[in-house]
């Protein structure tokens, strides 16, 4: 028990003195930002109003590229409906100022609801290309539909603030701080709700959410939405204080600019945006006064020199120096956890649930399996899959009985990660139907089968980088089991105690509880190999497939990964791809050969074992070469 | 209908002169993975300099060749400084090359002075012809003829000879290419340089067609990136129909009203990408892009 109490004493000591440098930090800012009217010159009142507006539009981006790893060009788009939409229902509508501003986000808002069916659809290159050229097709029709719009000289809003309270610019400023406090705190709640997490995940490894449950699709449409309103909130508050809305409202730089605040500040930090729009927007209004010609070659060369020194922004740089200052704090060195990690070596189930001593089986078999269904777990007819001219799987026709233990072996090559993709939904077959527990999922996403009682492993480890070892639970948690929470924006994730404890109950089985706030590219190959498992047995599967558990773990971490099978539940089907031969015989009933994306042999391992085909394919042509290769399995026993 | 008839022709010479600066963007895009964001900032550059040079000394053709050349070298240097360090990054690529588009496009202006100017159509290419009854300049039926050459070349060039296959696979698999010994680098530079040959090519042909005035940057970039989001990503083919459409919607659309251009850019763009997120022509995406 002392192994796992003592991760909570060094991150508590720890936690206390950080929040403390944070709230003092946050009064601070609080207290500038409040005495920016009466106690500096009136020229920085409107740096700061500006700073502040274009701060909520960074906060906005940052959703998307910080948080769901999007990297959008369009946000002028919404910016700009924003505040032509406060301009053309004020002056050419007459709608009272507040009702026209509500309807001027809620325009923006649609606008990003309509692109974002498109544009989330892609990724990288793909998104950042069709962001930037819907933005850019709307900036030209602007600029060309002159009688309705003002075309290139905008549209002047005849004074566009609420009303007369507004025209005193330190009460208009106040007015927008209270906006932005009002998004930045709403941004916050979202980003620390288990939608925020959800996000996070899709950032680090969206395949890995698809198999884990969640419909990708509209966790980033939600988060492409939000920026948008936010994007549109700062438009109408451009619009007010400036008077007018112009066709720069909606051009290629306004997007730019909002990138380069966001980078520069910091991707994925909270205080980064908003540094990098106050840092922006006051080198802007300083520089392009003294040298209005440079300007725009100056500001050039901050892009350039931004992207290639400062790529992860000032926040996470002193993030990372102030790192650097603490004392050393090494979590898998101290020695109680080396007594853990022997222990779960020596046996997981032990080491992990102290008390009862419960095998990782009976803790995950807690909760009602989907076991139960009547008929075969999957069923696979006439499965061919050909990636051009090469045709990986020829005409798979196999049905795994619940319940039933499946290995798959053969040679590299054979095709079984490719088996695996299809079946998980990763590729589509060239021809074939795939039925999971009597559902036809031929054609279903991957997600779609996973809430069917799928889950997988990946040969590679396929896990969340840059969450911590309790977050990538979390994540799996939140697809399946806490399926109700994902899309909960109010409520903090860490309010959800169940989550919590029940990552903990499962992270005691794999025996990684100790390094639950262990980011996961700083865990052992080994370690990851266990949460990897953790992760597939998390949604409680009813068919769970396991790619290659063993690959590249040494001796003892196979023996343990043999432990972890042996446990699992009764009622669990399972596929194994496996190399070590001895791993399969032991745990499976039944061994399917592929060869050449072909099954060559169906039956019980005893069967496999002599057949002189699988001989033949294992250990050359020959029986001289027979014995040598039974020496190996032998010595892995 | 003659007069239909003469803007589609018109349109379809636009579309060729949109082919001939889309190719160099979409090559780079296809095989390098690149969207350049100067590409508009190159073509204002190539419209006043090829003015400058026409006018001065060389003519015509020595505007299209000193134009050529400035953005190759300039798309190498680039490459070489800039792009190289970013290799399949594209967040870094876009913002930085959107720095280098702020600073071309206002040394431009400081140089230039940024006053609207078209160069003056060249002698041999000033008259008109008769097709179907309908006068067409001979200026634009030239820019039909070069884009149609340029399609062919470019065709032979990446599918034939296959050169471009082999440069998109020593991308996508640097290690194999380099243990095989292909300098990525140098690759990945001479490529980007010849794309930059092809928009300093289109620059100079658009001098007497579209020259230059402000905001043509951002014209020019939107029409080339509306071109490729619709013919496909990556894909020449593509460009050349969507280059050939938007064409003929453009010239009809700023013919007969010109207030809602873009609005039918819009349309069809919003279409296509709704039923095929890659574009017409553009290759499928897996999942795992």
């Amino acid at each position: 028990m002392s192994t796992i109490d003592t991760a909570p004493g060094l991150a508590a000591a720890d936690r206390p003195r950080r929040n403390w440098l944070r709230d003092a930090g946050l009064a601070a800012a609080i207290a500038v930002a409040v005495a920016v009217p009466w106690t500096l010159p009136s020229y920085w009142l409107s740096i700061a109003t500006l700073a502040l507006i274009y701060g909520i539009l960074a906060i906005g981006l940052n959703l998307l590229m910080g948080y769901t790893g999007l990297d959008s060009l369009g946000q002028a788009a919404f910016f700009g409906l924003g505040s032509y939409g406060l301009g053309i229902l004020t002056v050419k509508d007459g709608m009272a100022w507040w009702p026209a501003a509500a309807a001027a986000v809620a325009l923006g808002t649609a606008g990003a609801a309509v692109m974002g069916l498109i544009a989330v659809r892609l990724r990288g290159l793909y998104f950042l290309l069709v962001t930037v050229a819907m933005g850019q097709v709307l900036w030209g029709a602007d600029y060309r539909w002159g009688t309705f719009t003002g075309g290139a000289n905008g549209l002047e809003l005849a004074g566009g603030r609420p009303g007369d309270w507004f025209y005193s610019d330190a009460n208009f400023y106040y007015f927008t701080l209270a906006v932005f406090a009002a998004v930045a705190v709403g941004m916050y709640f979202v980003i620390i709700s288990p939608f925020g997490l959800t996000l996070r995940g899709i950032r680090e490894r969206e395949i890995r959410s698809e198999t884990l449950g969640y419909g990708t699709y509209s966790h980033k449409y939600l988060a492409f939405v939000l920026a948008g309103t936010a994007a549109a909130v700062a438009g109408i508050l451009n619009a007010a204080y400036n008077g007018i809305a112009s066709p720069s409202d909606l051009s290629i730089d306004q997007s730019f600019t909002a990138m380069l605040m966001v980078i520069l500040g910091g991707a994925g930090t909270i205080a980064g945006p908003i540094a990098g729009a106050v840092v922006i927007t006051a080198l802007k209004y300083e520089l392009s006064t003294l040298w209005v010609n440079y300007w725009p070659i100056i500001l050039g060369v901050i892009y350039i020199l931004v992207t290639v020194y400062l790529p992860n922004g000032v926040v996470s740089g002193l993030g990372t120096l102030a790192a650097r200052l603490r004392p050393v704090k090494r979590v898998d060195e101290p020695k109680p956890l080396t007594e853990a990690a022997a222990g779960a070596l020596v046996s997981p189930s032990a080491a992990a649930s102290p008390g009862d001593g419960r095998p990782a089986g009976a803790l995950l078999s807690r909760r009602a399996f989907h076991g139960h269904l009547p008929g075969p777990a999957l069923e696979l007819a006439g499965v061919r899959k050909s990636f051009g001219d090469l045709r990986v799987l020829t005409a798979i026709d196999c049905t795994v009985e619940a319940g039933e233990r499946v290995g798959i072996i053969g040679l590299n090559g054979a095709g079984k990660t490719t088996l695996f993709h299809v079946i998980s939904g990763i590729e589509r077959p060239t021809a074939g139907r795939i039925v999971l527990f009597g559902t036809d999922v031929t054609k279903a996403a991957p997600s779609r089968r996973a809430r069917l009682g799928l889950s997988r492993t990946f040969q590679v480890t396929l896990l969340y980088p840059r969450l911590t070892v309790q977050e990538n639970m979390e994540v799996a948690l939140l697809g399946s089991t806490f399926r109700r929470y994902r899309l909960c924006l109010w409520r903090p994730l860490r309010a959800h105690g169940d989550v919590e404890a029940r990552s903990r109950e499962l992270l005691e089985v794999v025996g990684l509880q100790p390094y639950r706030d262990v980011e996961v590219r700083h865990l052992s190959y080994g370690h990851q190999r266990q949460l990897e498992i953790a992760l597939a047995l998390a949604p409680e599967p009813a068919l769970l497939l396991l790619d290659e558990p063993t690959a590249g773990l040494s001796q003892a971490e196979i023996a343990e990964m043999r432990r972890l099978l042996a446990s699992l539940p009764g009622g669990l089907t399972v596929l194994v791809v496996e190399h070590h031969l001895e791993v399969i015989f032991e745990f499976v009933e039944r061994v399917l050969v592929l060869h050449q994306g072909d099954i060559i042999m169906d039956g019980p391992p005893s069967d496999v074992r002599g057949d002189l085909r699988v001989q033949d394919l294992y250990f050359g042509a020959g029986a001289a070469a027979q014995p040598a290769g039974q020496a190996t399995i032998a010595a892995q026993d | 209908m003659p007069h239909l008839l003469g803007d589609i022709i018109n349109g379809i010479a636009f579309g060729a002169l949109l082919f001939i600066l889309a190719s160099g963007f979409s090559l780079a895009l296809g095989v390098i993975r690149v969207i350049n964001v100067a590409h508009g900032a190159f073509y204002i550059l190539t419209v006043y300099l090829g003015i400058t040079i026409a006018t001065a000394a060389g003519g015509f053709l020595g505007a299209i060749v000193v134009d050529s050349l400035t953005v190759a070298a300039m798309a190498i240097i680039l490459q070489r400084i800039l792009l190289n360090r970013f290799r399949l990054a594209p967040l870094p690529q876009v913002l930085s090359m959107y720095g280098v588009n702020l600073i071309i496009v206002q040394a431009v202006r400081l140089i230039w002075g940024g006053y609207p100017e078209v160069m003056a159509t060249p002698p041999a290419l000033s008259g008109t012809l008769q097709v179907f009854g309908t006068i067409v300049p001979a200026y634009r039926a030239f820019l039909i003829a070069v884009a149609a050459a340029l399609a062919v070349a470019l065709w032979l060039l990446i599918d034939r000879i296959r050169i471009g296959a082999l440069v998109r696979a020593s991308v996508d698999d640097e290690e194999i290419a380099r243990s095989i010994g292909i300098n990525i680098e140098r690759l990945s530079m001479m490529l980007f340089g010849f794309t930059g040959l092809l928009v300093g090519l289109g620059g100079a042909l658009g001098a007497p067609l579209i020259g230059g005035y402000q905001g043509v940057e951002f014209e020019i970039l939107t029409l080339t990136l509306v071109v490729v989001v619709l013919g496909g990503i990556g894909s020449l083919a593509g460009a050349f129909v969507g280059s050939l459409f938007i064409g003929i919607l453009w010239n009809i659309g700023t013919a007969y009203f010109a207030q809602y251009s873009y609005f039918v850019l819009f349309a069809p763009m919003i279409l296509v990408l709704s039923l095929r997120p890659t574009g017409l022509l553009g290759r499928k995406l897996n999942i795992g892009e």
